[in-house]
């Protein structure tokens, strides 16, 4: 199975070139293709994912320190190159676990190495070193599936066949009875395989170039699919097309970092491959050059480079602001790619690159502040908003910014735990919200709903269930997710001030994440009604394709957090407890293990958790983890409560249907400011708009200006200065023979003096020392052939080292004397 | 078969036949037969070359046997008493350059198609001496043929731009003329410099060796290694490199393309930017590099800035242009900037990338200027404000310009992304030789400021990427999205299959080159491999430093060891 991993893409690809291709004449088969293509590469995923979990329970059952780490062969990396004796013998060598006896591939050993399966489709770049110092460059275009990947790949197939189950219901409209299809019907699905290929080739890529092939994949068909709508305004200020614009923009300043982080890592690593890199890493074997240490500046910067490139890719401070305006896009997409897949991709690569990060203390320290503002910029944001889309999409950020939280305290499978549930109950509450704003006709302020749970009763499950999952109330799946980042930030500090800070920021926030969750429920579903009355008595839900989705949405945000039960909170019979956790371990937590040994120097198994970032660890064998089981089930407690609360207040205030309430307390001058903070998303956006809009086009236009009159005006000058020398010469080529002859009078005159002058002067040297004048005549002969002789002198000394120089100094001196 | 000479002369020729003979309205038709009989000779030349990177053999000009890699050479004495000879030669820079000469010589015969309606008969007489001119550039290895076809390829552009422009073509063409004039004076002057100081020092005497052949010159200065004449020249050096530093154009030489572009017909436009431009750049890597290695480390530093300021620059300048066509001239200053600073990291990925970068700018700025080229057609204006919407009447238009807009955007996964990671990773690994140039006494890398800062270097143009997003993607929205609100864009006509064949050729290069570009990064390896071993001759690498002053070795053996050193690294 792992070898056909590389039909991912493929089938997508394939499925976006027919839709491109095939455009206005495919009709409605445009959808089907692409949710065929889907929901295969779905059914694929899932045998992947069964693979890899049985690889890598054959792994465990191992002796994971008898065998040499694989990871340090180079050899394993060019595996494409192997002849099938070689690979026999590297399989040997290593003691692969052979899921297929006659293909052996690189899998990892050891428990914690989380290797993987290495797929090298052909080479992709490559370019030897010439000079000494040059290092040879070769990319793969290679493929890595290992437990991230095959978990990724799981859900972003599964929730991505339900968004384009919906999006074939979404994407037509009824009209006097006949159903019709969105003018760019197939474009559409189009654009949407086209971004699963790329979102697979992401989650797939084996080194940073495959990687950023995906990266940028999908920032594209974010571009394309949020400008989908590319003629019509999406607000006051922007239309489709530049929400897209601005989005792929402000990805394109992240990728910049991204492209900085590949550039140093190859200088200080010569390769790109991730396997490569983490096992260069991790294995003493190979000298790392310097800066590439535990808290080396190198590495330093290279974490805090990815970091730039996840912020844009994830929509965190300070490149977050393209989100909220990405929300111009058809709600499916909001769904699929901003928030439950594409924008979890810098979360995504921070974890699969926890070695590095778990190296770089200070860079995961400034992760986990970039997270924690986030999730309280945005959430604060979220709380007075009144559009329905631009409400999930601060909610989207904040959430992101709780996953980034998770990875700055070195909680890298929480993190991506939150990812994948997040990916169920946001598209399901994006879906709900999309189908209301269709049932609606494409009304979206909140404030214009209202009591709709009784005309749209399967939307209102689905919103409801979706809302309680992520507002973080047992059982639902954000309970468990979340409760386990604030659990890690609030262990990971150990009592130190700074994570305890910000573990409190997370409470803050997830009770702002329950109220205005909370209040979108009631304002939309909830109490009296807002609109016209022929308005509300036509909405309905949507159609099948619509619904079921959203029930098998709000059915999986009930129970997916049952995967990952942490013990500390409820004891599970048999190895129910943590199954996420435990699955993700030997990929999420090698770097924390690897620090803890290296720096700490711990002997455990276990891996000691988020401890290891401020390295007051007490190294006893299973203390770390073991000890704080205690405050977990609290913290749960209290977290349930604020979650409660939020929601309470949310319908105390809102729940009547009433907007009297709400608006009394934005007029209390004591929280009008803190209202319009809240309204204005703190005014982020003005001032980009100024800095780097408005102020950068004034830059750009004075470069076009200094361009114009002084680069091209010194050009422009030589000529006019070559034209007013040819006017003025001109002037004396006038046909007057006075003029003519005065001329070759003055040129005589010259001529005359001139040899005068000389005249007198060897008179008067012959007269007063004749034999000085010869001689001094022959030193003149003489000189270059004396300065000749000076360089074979120098030639022939061996002692001098730069000889060409001194040559050329003697020659000087020589012609001087 | 003389096959260089008749991939060389067969437009003009037949040109001239058709010219002269056929009738006005089947002058076109003979035109593209030309260009393609052309191509098939070049894919013919292509099939015959041995690519493989290891050929080599004695070869003779004049009284001298040298060693040459040149391949399918051809000689033949001309003006013997200054040994000007008819030599032309082709190895992987030249074979490359070559094909996609011919390529985008299709291109622009099919692209005048039905945008030149006067003078025809004239204008493609024109475009196949511009043909022969730039393939002989490309194929010449005597230094003074090169010049004649240097010069030769400067008439027709004149006339092309002067005739079939638009409206402010005269000013244009004579900018671009007497600008390019200029520098090909000063290359006159360091070829006859050239000319009579080829030699070397034997016993402390100069032995002069005069040839204007390349290969000659290039093994003279090989075999006198550190002794050599040109060792120290940077006047020479710094005459032939602004004459192909204004082809480039490097800024701050960059002013007369904005204008030529501008007003040049879309057939002139393609022209310049596909492969005019890239003679400068092959230039600086055929002769620059091998013949002064000293100057050239000199220069590096120098050179690498004013790369970085026009990768930065001609971004920013393209942002605020308000004219499509000026704004993918600016565009083509920013990438040619992504070129030079290929050439002087003189690091094996950063060279590759910067050969690469030529080609891609060939397509992926052909393509947008070709692109330019059927909307102004169709509306005859160039002004991006009087389009907006010609996505729904446009579709394919749309869709393949998209490509080209992404290719040269640098897009992961098309062409333009190798072109740049390359020389990106290059120009970020080239710490040591910098820090050679430092050491040089006679170097001013450290005044520059160079040696610490590489990193930062690199950073600096990586914001290309960037910017370069920023002005492809205004463009793209003024014109293909928004709302369609001047009412006679609404009736535009989508492409015919001529139009959209050209675009989808030059789509799938793109994508082509995007994802298997290991074929020709391979067949670029032995032209990087050929300039940065003459060059390596003046790089000291530290540790051969320390081993100088431990040794104590003599001059000769100083220069033998650094040879063999890098026969050995390579």
């Amino acid at each position: 199975m792992i070898d056909l991993v590389w039909l991912f893409p493929a089938i997508m690809a394939l499925a976006a070139l027919i839709n491109g291709l095939g455009c206005r004449k495919l009709g409605k088969t445009a959808g089907y293709i692409s949710v065929a293509a889907m929901a295969a590469t779905f059914f694929l995923a899932a045998g992947i994912f069964f693979e890899v979990r049985e690889a890598a329970n054959q792994t465990a059952q191992q002796a994971p320190t008898a065998v040499q780490d694989p990871g340090n062969d180079p050899e394993l990396h060019r595996w494409n190159n192997l002849t099938d004796a070689q690979r026999l013998q590297k399989a040997e060598q290593y003691a692969f676990v052979r899921t297929d006896p006659e293909n052996p591939r690189p899998w990892d050993t050891s428990v914690r190495g989380g290797m993987g399966g290495h797929v090298p489709l052909w080479t992709w770049m490559e370019i030897d070193g010439v000079l000494g110092t040059d290092r040879n460059l070769t990319i793969d275009f290679a493929l890595h599936v290992d437990q991230l990947a095959a978990i990724f790949l799981l859900f972003v197939s599964f929730v991505g066949t339900l968004v384009f189950i919906y999006a074939t219901g979404y994407m037509r409209e009824k009209h006097n009875g006949h159903v019709e299809l969105d003018p760019g019907y197939a474009r559409f699905f189009s654009y949407l395989a086209l971004f699963a290929a790329s979102m697979y080739i992401l989650v797939l890529g084996a080194n940073f170039p495959v990687m950023f092939i995906g990266w940028e994949g999908v920032g594209l068909c974010s571009y394309l699919l949020i400008g989908y709508f590319f003629d019509k305004p999406f607000n006051e200020k922007l239309s489709c097309a530049d929400a897209g614009k601005k989005a792929f923009i402000a990805n394109r300043v992240g990728d910049f970092g991204l492209l900085l982080a590949m550039f140093l890592v190859f200088w200080g690593l010569g390769t790109l491959d991730f396997q490569h890199i983490i096992s260069m890493l991790t294995n003493g074997g190979e000298v790392l050059p310097a800066g590439f240490a535990f808290n080396g500046t190198i590495i330093t910067a290279v974490t805090l480079l990815l970091l730039l490139g996840a912020t844009g890719k994830s929509a965190q401070i300070p490149l977050f602001t393209w989100l909220p305006d990405a929300m111009a896009g058809p709600t499916p997409v909001s769904a699929l790619i901003h928030a439950a897949t594409m924008v979890t991709a810098g979360v995504y690569m921070l974890a699969r690159l926890n070695v590095l990060y778990m190296m770089a203390p200070v860079t995961l320290v400034v992760v986990a502040f970039v997270g924690g503002a986030t999730a309280f910029v945005a959430a604060y944001a979220a709380l007075t908003q009144r559009g329905f889309k631009k409400i999930l999409a601060y909610s989207t950020v904040s959430q992101l910014g709780f996953m980034f939280l998770a990875m700055g305290v070195g909680a890298f499978a929480a993190g991506i735990f939150h990812v994948f549930t997040h990916a169920f109950f946001k598209a399901c509450l994006f879906l709900a919200a999309g189908a209301v704003i269709h049932a609606l006709h494409h009304e979206e302020d909140v404030f214009k709903m209202g009591g709709l749970r009784k005309k749209m009763p399967k939307t209102w499950f689905a919103y409801l269930f979706a809302t309680l999952a992520i507002a973080g109330v047992f059982p639902f799946a954000g309970f468990f997710s979340k409760d386990e980042i604030l659990y890690m930030v609030h262990s990971a500090g150990m009592g130190n001030p700074v994570f305890t800070f910000l573990w409190a920021v997370g409470m803050l926030v997830a009770l702002f994440t329950a109220f205005y969750m909370a209040r979108s429920l009631v304002l939309v579903f909830h109490g009296r009604t807002r609109m016209s009355e022929e308005k509300f008595n036509h909405a309905h839900d949507g159609v099948f394709s619509m619904t079921g989705v959203l029930i098998v949405l709000a059915v999986a945000s009930l129970l997916v957090g049952f995967l990952n039960v942490p013990s500390g909170i409820m004891q599970l019979p048999g190895n129910l407890n943590a199954m996420f956790h435990n699955f993700l371990e030997p990929v999420t937590d090698r770097g924390a293990l690897h620090i803890a040994q290296t720096v700490w120097g711990y002997t455990g198994e276990a891996v000691p958790y988020g401890a290891v970032v401020v390295g007051e660890v007490t190294t006893q064998d299973g203390q770390l983890y073991a000890g704080y089981h205690g405050p977990e089930l609290l913290l749960a407690v209290v977290s349930v409560l604020i979650a409660l609360a939020g929601i309470g207040l949310a319908f105390y205030l809102y729940g009547s249907g009433e907007l009297t309430a709400s608006e009394k307390l934005a007029r209390n001058p004591v929280l009008k400011p803190l209202w319009s903070v809240s309204w204005s998303a703190w005014k982020w956006d003005d001032f980009y708009e100024a800095v780097f809009e408005r102020g950068a086009m004034i830059f750009y236009g004075a470069v076009l200006w200094v361009d114009k009159y002084v680069v091209d005006g010194i050009v422009l000058g030589c000529g006019r200065v070559s034209q007013a020398f040819a006017a003025g010469f001109r002037r004396l080529q006038n046909g007057q023979v006075q003029v003519y002859g005065l001329l070759m009078f003055v040129g005589v005159c010259i001529f005359v003096v001139y040899f005068a002058i000389g005249l007198v002067t060897f008179l008067a040297d012959a007269v007063t020392s004749p034999a000085e004048g010869e001689a001094a005549t022959e030193q003149t002969e003489s000189a270059p052939a004396a300065a000749a002789g000076e360089e074979v002198s120098i030639n022939l000394d061996p002692s001098d080292e730069s000889a060409v120089f001194e040559t050329a100094e003697a020659t000087r001196t020589g012609a001087g004397q | 078969m003389p096959l260089l000479t008749l991939i060389i002369a067969v437009p003009t020729i037949l040109g001239l036949l058709a010219c002269f003979f056929l009738p006005q309205r089947t002058v076109k038709y003979a035109a593209l037969a030309i260009v393609l009989i052309d191509l098939a000779l070049v894919i013919f030349a292509a099939g015959q070359f041995d690519w493989s990177g290891q050929y080599q053999r004695e070869v003779q000009s004049f009284e001298h046997t040298v060693p040459s890699h040149f391949q399918m050479r051809e000689h033949v004495p001309w003006i013997e008493p200054f040994r000007i000879s008819w030599t032309v030669g082709v190895d992987h820079l030249s074979m490359l350059m070559v094909l996609l000469t011919a390529a985008i010589g299709v291109l622009a015969v099919l692209c005048s198609w039905s945008g030149i309606k006067k003078r025809e008969r004239e204008f493609y007489f024109f475009l196949l001496v511009l043909q022969t001119g730039i393939m002989g550039t490309f194929l010449a290895i005597d230094l003074f043929l090169f010049y004649i076809f240097w010069e030769l390829m400067l008439i027709p552009l004149y006339f092309l731009v002067g005739i079939w422009g638009s409206k402010d073509r005269i000013f244009a063409t004579m900018k671009f003329v007497l600008y390019t004039l200029a520098g090909s004076v000063l290359m006159l002057i360091a070829l006859i410099w050239m000319y009579y100081n080829n030699g070397y020092y034997e016993d402390g005497v100069f032995q002069q060796v005069k040839t204007y052949s390349f290969e000659v010159m290039a093994d003279t200065q090989a075999e006198a290694g550190a002794l050599g004449s040109f060792r120290t020249a940077f006047w020479p050096f710094l005459a032939l490199f602004l004459a192909f530093a204004i082809k480039i154009p490097l800024f701050p030489l960059h002013t007369w393309l904005p204008d030529a572009h501008t007003e040049a017909p879309t057939a002139g436009s393609v022209i310049l930017a596909g492969v005019l431009l890239k003679t400068g750049g092959y230039g600086i890597i055929r002769y620059c590099l091998p013949l002064f290695p000293d100057a050239t480390l000199v220069f590096a530093p120098l050179c690498t800035w004013l790369a970085i300021i026009a990768i930065i620059y001609g971004a920013m300048t393209a942002i605020v242009q308000t004219d499509i066509k000026r704004l993918v001239a600016y565009s083509s200053v920013s990438h040619m900037g992504f070129v030079v600073l290929g050439i002087f990291s003189l690091n094996a990925q950063a060279m590759s990338g910067a050969i690469l970068t030529m080609i891609n700018h060939g397509i992926s700025t052909s393509g947008l200027f070709l692109a330019v080229g059927m909307l102004y057609e169709r509306t005859h204006t160039r002004e991006m404000s009087k389009f907006g919407g010609l996505c729904r009447n446009l579709p394919i238009f749309a869709a393949l310009t998209m490509v080209m807009v992404l290719s040269s955007a640098g897009l992961p996964g098309l062409n333009g992304f190798i072109g740049e990671f390359t020389v990106l990773v290059g120009s970020m690994s080239n710490v040591p030789i910098m820090m050679q140039a430092h050491e040089n006494p006679a170097g001013f890398a450290a005044a520059m400021g160079m040696t610490q800062y590489t990193w930062f270097i690199a950073a600096l143009a990586a914001t290309g990427v960037i910017f370069g997003a920023v002005y492809l993607l205004i463009m793209y929205q003024k014109t293909f999205f928004g709302k369609l609100d001047e009412a006679r864009n609404g009736s535009l006509k989508d492409l015919v299959p001529r139009e959209w064949l050209q675009l989808a050729v030059l789509s799938v290069a793109a994508v082509w080159i995007g994802l298997f570009p290991r074929p020709i990064l391979n067949a670029i390896q032995p032209a990087t491999e050929l300039a940065l071993e003459s060059v390596s001759v003046s790089i000291m690498l530290p540790e051969d430093m320390a081993s100088v002053e431990a040794e104590e070795i003599s001059e000769e053996e100083w220069a033998a060891a650094g040879e063999t050193e890098d026969a050995a690294s390579k």
